[in-house]
């Protein structure tokens, strides 16, 4: 009963996870893959200094730039989770430009404005 | 009457039999298993990183907690691989992916996550009726492709393929017929075809009389992408097939093989067919012993056939009798799967060469062809088989 339940739970949170995709940019466990095509370039600056590319690989452990076949939001998250939790104490400036399926050029800025 | 399949648990990872598990669905852990090993996916396995959930932010050795992850995953591989405690095997290596996705964004994939739920959902397995729930997984992801792309607008307009294929890919063939058309049509018509195909997959799998019609469909599906693009999409090309399983008819007997006993080339196929029936799942008997009688075959078919009859009721002659053979034999999905791996790395013609002869071979539609080639044989073989004839008691 107990294998059963836990079963029918992970099946439930996809279904769930469906449902929440249609309210939210990110496309976490609702089988979205590669439903985009996006180019993105990460710039940061921390205490006044750009980092360079490797050290931006480093700090999210994404390339600084690249090709991202998931949501580009998943791109945002993860700089996003670093600044409020790890990298809260360096204060640091992000800009992220990317295109979603050659697209028009859009920005992301952290902070957010 | 054919005896119940009942052998004990073997240490040879080839064979499926005595185990907690019905052997489709641990032939299907096994194949994923096996391609996760080959593809180095331990090595991936990560720390905690930006997680999912901040409870492992909290660990205070990361290194170690990948370390423990990469233990279990090899345990969990190696006794499911040698048929031992097979349930909790499947459980822990799809624990493992699971967890790893939830301590860390950067692990997350959608083919990841689909091979760890499958394996999960395998080590879940509770009785025969509860397959339902790997069922539904299957055809969950097919929903949940189509439903997000039938909502993405750049999917509806023909834009993501047009950049995918266009600026990404450079598909010289794509282009040059994307150029005959009027703009963007071939494109739109490519992601109205992809989302077409993935909701009736999703339909396919949730309607058991459809499952023949989506297997082939998903088969035809994840090949068509890869032979496309010249990619594997990291895991699908293998994990998916290996999901199928879910819905097959596997033999719950031994499969009767009704062959010509006084036939030299008919007694070395035995002995090589043997040869790696490590199960012992079939049972090879000469039609001049009468056992055709029992299943309604004349003799005159069986004389001019080799026949198979899956449990007591499913018989199928020629050339369709050889593919269920290779079909109901683990040793074969180990074969196609080592060719697939062992070109995973290698040239993209080359795999799309070897995914177009495995599908070609195995496609009900070109049963003709092979059936001609069949026959060609059957009716020569007494010339062609230079070995004594066998002695039919």
């Amino acid at each position: 009963m107990i294998r059963t339940l836990a079963a029918i739970a992970l099946i439930a949170f996809q279904i769930v996870m469906i449902g929440v995709a249609r309210f939210v940019p990110s496309r976490y466990f609702c089988w979205a893959p590669m439903d985009s095509q996006n180019l993105y370039a990460i710039r940061v600056v921390v205490a006044g200094r750009e980092l360079a590319p490797g050290e931006i690989g480093t700090r999210y452990r994404q390339p600084a730039e690249g090709g991202n076949w998931q949501a580009i939001q998943h791109v945002l998250d993860k700089v996003r989770q670093y600044e409020e939790t790890y990298g809260r104490a360096d204060g640091a400036e992000v800009v992220v430009t990317y295109t979603v399926n050659g697209g028009p050029e859009e920005t992301w800025t952290w902070p957010p404005p | 009457m054919a005896a119940p399949l009942k052998p004990r648990p073997s240490w040879n990872p080839l064979r499926l039999g005595g185990t907690a598990l019905p052997a489709p669905l641990l032939l299907a852990a096994k194949l994923i298993v096996v391609t996760l090993l080959a593809t180095g996916h331990a090595a991936t396995l990560p720390d905690p990183f930006l997680p999912f959930l901040a409870f492992f932010d909290r660990i205070g050795n990361p290194e170690l907690f990948r370390t423990v992850l990469q233990i279990a995953f090899f345990a969990g591989s190696a006794a499911l691989l040698a048929n031992r405690r097979v349930r909790l095997a499947s459980f822990v290596v799809g624990a493992v992916i699971l967890v790893g996705i939830a301590s860390s964004r950067i692990y997350w994939a959608n083919n990841t996550f689909f091979a760890g739920a499958v394996l999960a959902l395998i080590g879940l397995h509770v009785s025969d009726r509860s397959v339902w729930l790997l069922r539904v997984q299957v055809a969950l992801i097919y929903f949940g492709a189509g439903l997000n792309k039938v909502l993405d607008p750049d999917w509806l307009s023909g834009q993501f393929f047009e950049h995918w294929t266009v600026a990404n890919l450079q598909h010289d063939l794509y282009i040059r017929a994307a150029a005959l058309l009027p703009p963007m049509v071939l494109s739109k018509l490519m992601g109205w075809a992809t989302i077409a195909t993935e909701v009736s997959l999703s339909a396919g799998f949730a309607l058991p009389r459809l499952w023949p019609f989506a297997i082939w469909l998903g088969i035809g599906f994840h090949a068509a992408m890869t032979v496309f693009t010249g990619i594997t999409f990291v895991l699908f090309l293998y994990v998916a097939p290996a999901a199928y399983f879910a819905f097959a008819r596997w033999p719950r007997k031994r499969t009767e093989v009704i062959y010509d006993g006084d036939c030299g080339i008919c007694w070395k196929t035995k002995r090589w067919f043997e040869a790696f029936d490590f199960e012992g799942a079939f049972r090879w008997t000469p039609y001049q012993s009468g056992i055709g009688e029992r299943f309604g075959i004349s003799r005159a078919a069986l004389a001019a056939r080799l026949h198979v009859v899956v449990d007591g009721e499913r018989i199928a002659d020629g050339f369709r009798a050889f593919k269920l053979m290779l079909l109901f034999n683990p040793v074969t999905w180990f074969v196609l799967l080592a060719v697939l791996l062992g070109l995973h790395w290698g040239p993209g013609w080359a795999r799309s060469l070897a995914i177009v002869g495995m599908i070609g071979f195995f496609l009900p539609v070109f049963d003709r062809i092979g059936q001609a080639a069949y026959d060609l044989v059957a009716r020569n073989r007494h010339r062609l088989g230079s070995e004594p004839t066998c002695p039919v008691g």
